[in-house]
């Protein structure tokens, strides 16, 4: 792909919950050095939501600029992984394209950029140490199957942050069901979905998929990042209920979760050996270390038949 | 004077623990019917003090305060019975000296004396209080006009009653109070039953129209006022001053309903609100009497079940605690025993039975990949020049909180991992086997 010309650089934006409890979006306008191709925009408004673990209450201080500094060339470069880019600059970063220009879920930064048939496109920075999801990504993995126009059902969704980077990831032809079954966090949920009509949010609780079985359909991917020592029999439920046949799952197994007095190898090779029982059959694992500790990311197929295993 | 009795005591007690385990109610009984007792035999006059003589005694109590260190008492004891400091000097009672003497005298002739009480002076007092009733009603009223203490009263009418309540003491002040005016109304219903020397009652002068009044009232009042309506009057009688208007707006209203003038239900007004004092009071004054009553059948009762065992009642309880200890302490360790017994047992069979839980067994595990062995970064393909390699450095030296710390910094979007390579580092499956 060739390095588009012009300029980048949205404004100040603010956005998110209007709630205004931390309100510190500010604009960062880098307006007037005209050459350089990307900018990213640091808007750092409200937050959609928090994420998962971490990061509770304590923004940046007076800083103004993170890793991707603004004003720099970035050239941004799709990503093996469909829908997924890069972001080259000094530092590289993992992207997705937003699917609502000009809004950040949770204070992300985005990187926008104009074409040069005049259209903008903008980024959003996919920060691995919050999303396993991009953490797996950075990790290795072969295939991640969530593409452009797939049909994903996102179980243990929180606060909907890696969910807005699979609904940017899907695109406005796929479709996100995001299970989450605390309201705290599915309150940001809901409010990150009214932004994305893609994302479908359903809070209960993914041990019983009969009851949101009316919200969903025939998905093409489950995605699960539930934490629960019995997570492979939910998402051999969940399965059973709304993954297709050939379909695939992506589980990140924190092992701490299951057992904390062994090994967490072990664990995740017990967990392995559940899936393989409950008709998956996984493809391959990594770890996400650094990102997270003690976790390991598993992907494979569902009830895949034999041609299909024979070309795998 | 009981008063002071009582305090005098109460700060002995508190200087003998064993004294107040195990002493105060025998004491105070004892103190108490030796009180009784002697009047009787002698003559009233010996009992109460001349105020010319409690100083004396209040100063005595005093410098037993201050001796035993009791300031706050001292102070508020001294605000109370307003006696300056410097007067304590020339008193000549020693109260601990009196104390003594009095204990050696108790224990000395313990048993004699509780038989004598039991046998002669408990009854004694009941008897002679009936059918001195009338006297002592009339002592009473004499004290009263007398206008000593009211403190001074209490005992008296209490004999008057014939109750040996010894555990009126510990009543409250205001209860006092009140019990003082119940005594006198209990003094008036003798004298108007006797229907003789309404005059003399202990309202004396001001009240004379108001005892004219109850006079008056009560013959035309029939019979039908029993002891609860004529107990109205009667404090009627007692409250004085205050009533005598409403006594002539009685008397009034009496007049004028002149036959069922009997119940004062159909008195209005003022009355009503008299009634309502009056009522409560009465109420009141009923369940000192039954307070006392029952108090007494229970001394009684208690007397007559320890009996002679009275003397020795300080050591019996001692005794059995004893007993019970040891009991105890046998009890206590069979049980012990067993434990320790059940606890060997158990001990043999724990290493047996119980194995931690665990999901995941551990044995049963096998690798399907020596590379899943190790789940750490570095035993990743491309690790060294991979994006997770500089944090990897930072959060792998850090565990616990401080992991937290470096992960949430890194969550800020400050982090930068050099270039991001597109390969493929993960393990894969191989499922060549079989299927």
């Amino acid at each position: 792909m060739a390095p588009p010309r012009g300029r980048g650089g949205s404004g100040g934006f603010r956005g998110g919950r209007s709630d205004g409890g931390r309100g510190r979006g500010g604009g960062r306008g880098f307006g007037d050095r005209s050459n350089s191709g990307f900018k990213p925009s640091g808007g750092r408004g409200d937050r959609g939501g928090r994420g998962r673990g971490g990061d509770r209450g304590r923004g940046r201080g007076g800083r103004g600029r993170g890793g991707m500094k603004g004003g720099t060339k970035v050239v941004v470069e799709p990503h093996r992984h469909a829908g997924v880019f890069l972001a080259k600059g000094k530092e590289d970063a993992l992207v997705t394209k937003n699917m609502v220009p000009g809004e950040a879920v949770y204070n992300e930064k985005r990187i926008s950029v104009q074409n040069e048939d005049g259209t903008k496109v903008e980024y959003r920075i996919w920060n691995p140490f919050r999303s396993k999801l991009a953490a797996a990504i950075l990790g290795g993995v072969d295939e991640i199957w969530i593409k452009p126009g797939a049909k994903v059902l996102y179980l243990g969704a929180a606060s909907g942050t890696t969910v807005s980077h699979v609904s940017d990831l899907v695109g406005p032809t796929g479709c996100v069901y995001a299970v989450e079954f605390s309201h705290r966090s599915g309150r940001d949920l809901v409010n990150m979905a009214k932004k994305r009509t893609n994302v479908i949010p359903i809070i209960e609780d993914a041990r019983h998929p009969a009851k949101y079985r009316m919200l969903v359909g025939m998905v093409d991917v489950i995605f699960s990042d539930v934490a629960q020592p019995d997570q492979a029999r939910i998402l051999a439920l969940n399965a059973s209920y709304f993954l297709k046949a050939g379909g695939h799952f992506v589980i990140s197994i924190k092992a701490n979760c299951i057992d904390c007095t062994i090994p967490p190898e072990l664990v995740f090779q017990s967990e392995v050996k559940k899936l393989q029982a409950e008709q998956f059959k996984p493809f391959e694992q990594v770890t996400l270390e650094p990102f997270e500790r003690d976790h390991a990311c598993v992907i494979g197929g569902y009830r895949v038949p034999k041609k299909s295993k024979a070309t795998a | 004077m009981p008063k002071s009795l009582s305090r005098t005591q109460v700060a002995q007690d508190s200087l003998n623990p064993t004294l107040l385990a195990f002493k105060p109610r025998q004491v105070l009984l004892a103190n108490r019917e030796m009180k009784q007792s002697m009047p009787n035999n002698s003559d009233n006059s010996a009992q109460t003090l001349r105020p010319h003589q409690k100083g004396p005694l209040l100063h005595a109590v005093a410098r037993f305060l201050e001796g035993n260190g009791f300031s706050k008492t001292l102070k508020k004891f001294r605000s109370e019975a307003e006696i300056e400091k410097n007067g304590m000097k020339d008193s000549s009672l020693d109260l601990e000296e009196m104390y003594c003497k009095y204990s050696g005298m108790c224990n000395k002739d313990n048993t004699s004396v509780n038989i004598q009480k039991e046998n002669g002076n408990d009854p004694a007092p009941e008897k002679i209080a009936k059918s001195k009733d009338k006297k002592k009603n009339r002592e009473t009223s004499d004290s009263l006009n007398q206008g000593d203490e009211k403190r001074q009263l209490e005992p008296l009418s209490v004999k008057g009653k014939g109750a040996s309540d010894s555990e009126t003491e510990k009543k409250s002040k205001d209860k006092k109070k009140k019990k003082n005016k119940s005594n006198v109304d209990s003094v008036n219903p003798n004298i108007e039953q006797d229907g003789v020397e309404a005059k003399q009652v202990a309202n004396g002068t001001s009240e004379s129209i108001a005892d004219e009044n109850l006079v008056d009232v009560k013959p035309k009042g029939k019979k039908k006022k029993k002891e609860s309506s004529g107990g109205e009057d009667k404090k009627v009688v007692a409250m004085g001053d205050a009533s005598e208007t409403i006594l002539k707006k009685e008397k009034e209203n009496f007049k004028i309903s002149d036959v069922d003038a009997t119940d004062n239900k159909e008195n209005k007004g003022s009355k009503k609100r008299k009634r309502l004092d009056s009522e409560s009071n009465d109420s009141e004054h009923a369940n000192s009497k039954e307070d006392e009553e029952s108090k007494r059948r229970k001394v009684e009762a208690l007397k007559e079940s320890k009996g002679s065992e009275q003397p020795a009642n300080t050591d019996v309880p001692l005794v059995i605690a004893e007993q019970l200890n040891e009991n105890l302490d046998k009890s206590a360790e069979k049980f012990s025993m067993q434990k320790s017994m059940k606890k060997q047992r158990n001990g043999s069979t724990e290493p047996k039975t119980v194995i931690a839980f665990q999901r995941v067994k551990v044995d049963e595990v096998v690798f399907t990949d020596e590379k899943l062995k190790d789940n750490s970064y570095w035993a990743k393909d491309g690790a060294e020049i991979g994006y997770g390699a500089k944090a990897q450095e930072i959060l792998g030296q850090v565990r616990g909180r401080d992991f937290r710390h470096e992960k949430t910094k890194k969550k800020r979007g400050t982090y930068r991992g050099g270039q991001i390579d597109l390969q493929s580092h993960s393990v894969k499956f191989n499922y060549s086997d079989e299927d």
